[in-house]
């Protein structure tokens, strides 16, 4: 049986690295594509509450973020556990919200300062009470397009 | 020399997949799946005049009191029956005369969709996930009304129609068509809403 010579054992065959790059970098788009980079480290606890009925935002540089939570574990020492605003990258108390919103404002380019949409990102834990004190100063420097940001999902299931 | 002249030496690519891994894990660590997504409002303008007085009628009353309780008028209702009541409330029809109104022109509710006011009050100690919950509800509502007003006037619902509007593919003749039909609507069922803090003397009363 020549035809069928036996093969040398133990010599597999390696298999080929070559597409290797081609996925990774495939993979790379992909990430580069769905996420958003990361502007300012989170210093509260931010779980978002649900809702069913919401609107995307669309245009990134339109927007300024106002975060609300308990501060996390390790602020909590010297910040307590009471929810607190953070403001870029640094927690902030009610009065500084409207010269924050000014500052950010002026930041932006002319063509967009009528359009921006603050996004209030509060914890669901929060109370009402520090949400409408930083309602009251939104309104006070003429910011009256807010956004709760949310989950999507069913807002029947928050308070479990 | 052993290499032929017409042939370039290939380039060794097995350190690309290297390369290509720091960059992904770059990004990984640097960018987050964000959710830019929520209930937008408009906010009342701080220099607004003292509105004038509307009839009690017109005005659907939602409180939310400490304990997380929310009431509606004069009833303690569940979160679910909210985007019930509300829809009732707005879709009255009473005395003003509204073609589209589907209700049951009751003395109670609102007179046309056009002039009722959603009055949302909450305690300082009621929870922010309560507070969302029912603007939620809010929105549902008016969505549902605009839905069926959508369907009736032009043979698709609201929630589709602004689908359309936002996708991409979509012309910019249709968009503009869109956007006068999703005004029209807007406009039939207006997005009225107030919102105050609840007064603890009014609460213990």
């Amino acid at each position: 049986m020549a035809k069928f010579a036996k093969k040398k054992d133990g010599d597999l065959p390696a298999v080929s690295t070559a597409s290797l790059p081609d996925i990774v970098f495939m993979l790379l788009f992909f990430f580069m594509t769905v996420t958003t980079m990361k502007d300012s480290t989170l210093l509260v606890e931010n779980t978002l509450p649900n809702a069913s009925e919401i609107k995307k935002l669309e245009k990134k540089d339109r927007i300024i973020f106002i975060y609300v939570g308990t501060p996390s574990e390790e602020y909590q020492a010297v910040y307590g556990t009471e929810a607190k605003i953070q403001l870029n990258d640094k927690f902030a108390n009610v009065s500084e919200v409207g010269s924050y919103i000014l500052a950010e404002r002026a930041k932006k380019p002319q063509e967009v300062q009528n359009f921006l949409t603050t996004a209030l990102k509060v914890d669901k834990n929060a109370n009402m009470g520090l949400i409408s004190d930083i309602k009251q100063e939104l309104r006070k420097v003429n910011a009256l397009k807010v956004n709760y940001t949310t989950y999507q999902g069913n807002a029947f299931n928050n308070l479990q | 020399m052993s290499f032929s002249r017409n042939q370039a030496p290939s380039v060794n690519a097995g350190s690309m997949a290297d390369i290509a891994f720091l960059l992904l894990i770059f990004f990984l660590v640097t960018t987050t799946l964000e959710t830019d997504q929520g209930i937008s409002r408009l906010l009342p303008s701080s220099d607004t005049q003292v509105p004038t007085p509307k009839a009690e009628r017109n005005i659907l009353r939602i409180s939310l009191n400490a304990q997380d309780a929310i009431m509606v008028g004069n009833q303690v209702v569940t979160l679910e029956e909210v985007p019930g009541l509300v829809m009732s409330f707005l879709d009255n029809g009473g005395k003003d005369s509204c073609s589209y109104c589907q209700g049951q022109g009751l003395n109670a509710l609102s007179d046309s969709p056009k002039a009722a006011v959603v009055s949302l009050s909450s305690a300082s100690q009621s929870s922010y996930a309560q507070y969302i919950a029912i603007q939620d509800a809010l929105s549902i509502a008016y969505t549902e009304l605009r839905d069926r007003e959508g369907l009736r006037l032009y043979q698709e619902s609201f929630s589709s129609m602004k689908e359309r509007w936002a996708s991409p593919e979509v012309t910019a003749e249709e968009k503009q068509q869109l956007t006068q039909k999703l005004k029209q609507l807007q406009n039939l069922f207006p997005q009225q809403i107030v919102e105050s803090k609840l007064d603890p003397q009014n609460q213990a009363s």
